[in-house]
């Protein structure tokens, strides 16, 4: 990656961060092969006052993780992408093989000697 | 641009209010399309509203009452900010901003400015709505949203068990039987919902535990002297801490040790309202399970095998998905 565009790339993300992320920069970021999760990790580092987790997996995640050729479809449409449908997530509906789930009053008896255990443990220095 | 004259569209839009955050999801009813929103509350503090760097913030006047509202914060990085007048009104709860307003403020993200809205509202019981807040079926709501003129026909109202969406993931998982019960304990920000399930969806009064979600640890951490005395700590800025799984304080100091401390008084706490329950109950209670975004915090606590559900949006989901099989199945007969 030449080092003049990286730091444009760098540059218009750290612009958008205090308003919004720009259609443009994500092109950007994406020609230049930065993975998403870069992107996504990069935005992070300055939000310091949203719930991160929630803005991961909900929000943000969802809105980026598209294919290049739609973002690049829609680079002059933010109606386009804000009407794009999110997927259900299956695989959180789908069901799973079960390990043995454990009796009611097992699992509130091993929760009693855990949680026992944990206070009676020393601190660490 | 949307126009109001257009022929209108329906929509509709499953709720999930909690104290820290307001979920939304929106239906398109003719294309099936299907949006998530989230809008974040800061828990239990008064807030000055569009100070965060990355949140929008929604200006919106409701145009039979007057009142003008900044509204909510929306953690979306994609939206530009939208500048507003602000009237004194502008420092106000996550608990006084008119539910219409806020719900309203967010669907105009994706609804069109003349619409037909059904709501379906997610609630962990009856009694625990304040139904005033809530429009009725044949209510007109006018309202400016960022200077733009809405109009939202409210065409149905429903209200559904808000933990019902994980449960159902959960039913699949463990192979619940149609006679057996089970405890399904959903562990929120704020609220914890202990209710009891059946095969047969029988439906048992839940449980409801306003402070027992992960506020309960927030705060016990908050009131620790050695935070307490640190101007600016708010459980909302150890919450952000623990959400980005650092455990530091801005001052760079690590609040970790004391954070798991106060898990485990959280979790013996649990144990115990569980036992409650379960001697309610007697013998008929065959496991327990767990349901929301805090619960991940318990997991070292359990024995392995224990089912959780604890990705994020799964209550809100799921009553989506649960609408469309039945708009689907509907459509078939």
């Amino acid at each position: 990656m030449p080092r003049t565009r990286a730091k444009t790339v760098r540059k218009t993300i750290q612009i958008s961060e205090s308003s919004y992320i720009s259609l443009k920069a994500l092109q950007l970021a994406l020609d230049h092969e930065l993975s998403l999760g870069k992107i996504v990790e990069r935005l992070l580092l300055r939000f310091h006052n949203v719930f991160l987790e929630d803005y991961v997996t909900s929000w943000t995640y969802s809105k980026i993780s598209f294919d290049r050729e739609e973002i690049i479809s829609n680079q002059n449409s933010h109606e386009g992408l804000r009407s794009k449908p999110q997927p259900l997530q299956k695989e959180v509906f789908e069901a799973a093989s079960a390990p043995s789930q454990s009796s009611f009053l097992e699992t509130l008896s091993y929760m009693e000697t855990e949680i026992g255990n944990k206070l009676s443990r020393p601190k660490e220095a | 641009m949307n126009n109001p004259t257009q022929l209108e569209e329906e929509y509709t839009l499953v709720i999930d209010l909690g104290n820290s955050s307001l979920r939304v999801g929106i239906i398109n009813m003719t294309s099936q399309e299907i949006t998530y929103l989230n809008m974040f509350n800061q828990y239990g503090k008064v807030q000055t509203l569009g100070n965060i760097a990355g949140d929008k913030t929604y200006g919106v006047e409701n145009c039979a009452t007057g009142h003008r509202y900044i509204v909510g914060n929306l953690a979306d990085s994609l939206i530009p900010r939208v500048e507003w007048q602000l009237s004194s009104q502008a420092r106000i709860t996550s608990k006084t901003i008119n539910f219409v307003e806020r719900v309203f403020a967010l669907a105009s993200e994706v609804v069109s400015q003349n619409s037909l809205v059904n709501l379906i509202v997610l609630e962990p019981q009856e009694a625990y709505l304040d139904t005033s807040d809530i429009p009725n079926e044949g209510t007109e709501i006018n309202l400016l949203i960022n200077k733009k003129p809405y109009t939202f026909r409210i065409k149905c109202v429903e209200f559904r068990p808000e933990t019902l969406g994980s449960f159902n993931v959960l039913r699949n998982r463990i192979n619940l039987q149609p006679h057996e019960k089970v405890l399904q304990i959903d562990v929120g920000t704020g609220t914890l919902i202990a209710s009891i399930r059946d095969g047969l969806n029988n439906d048992y009064k839940p449980i409801v535990k306003d402070r027992l979600g992960l506020i309960h640890v927030l705060t016990k951490v908050v009131a620790l002297p050695q935070y307490s005395k640190i101007a600016g700590i708010t459980t909302r800025t150890i919450l952000n801490s623990i959400l980005r799984d650092n455990f530091v304080l801005p001052n760079g100091i690590s609040f970790k040790e004391d954070f798991q401390q106060a898990v485990m008084e959280w979790a013996a706490e649990i144990v115990q309202e569980s036992r409650e329950i379960f001697s309610n109950h007697g013998s008929s209670l065959s496991a327990l399970c767990f349901t929301g975004g805090a619960s991940r915090y318990l997991v070292s606590f359990l024995p392995p095998g224990t089912q959780f559900v604890y990705d994020h949006e799964t209550n809100l989901r799921g009553a989506v998905k649960a609408f469309l099989d039945n708009e689907n199945a509907n459509a078939k007969n």
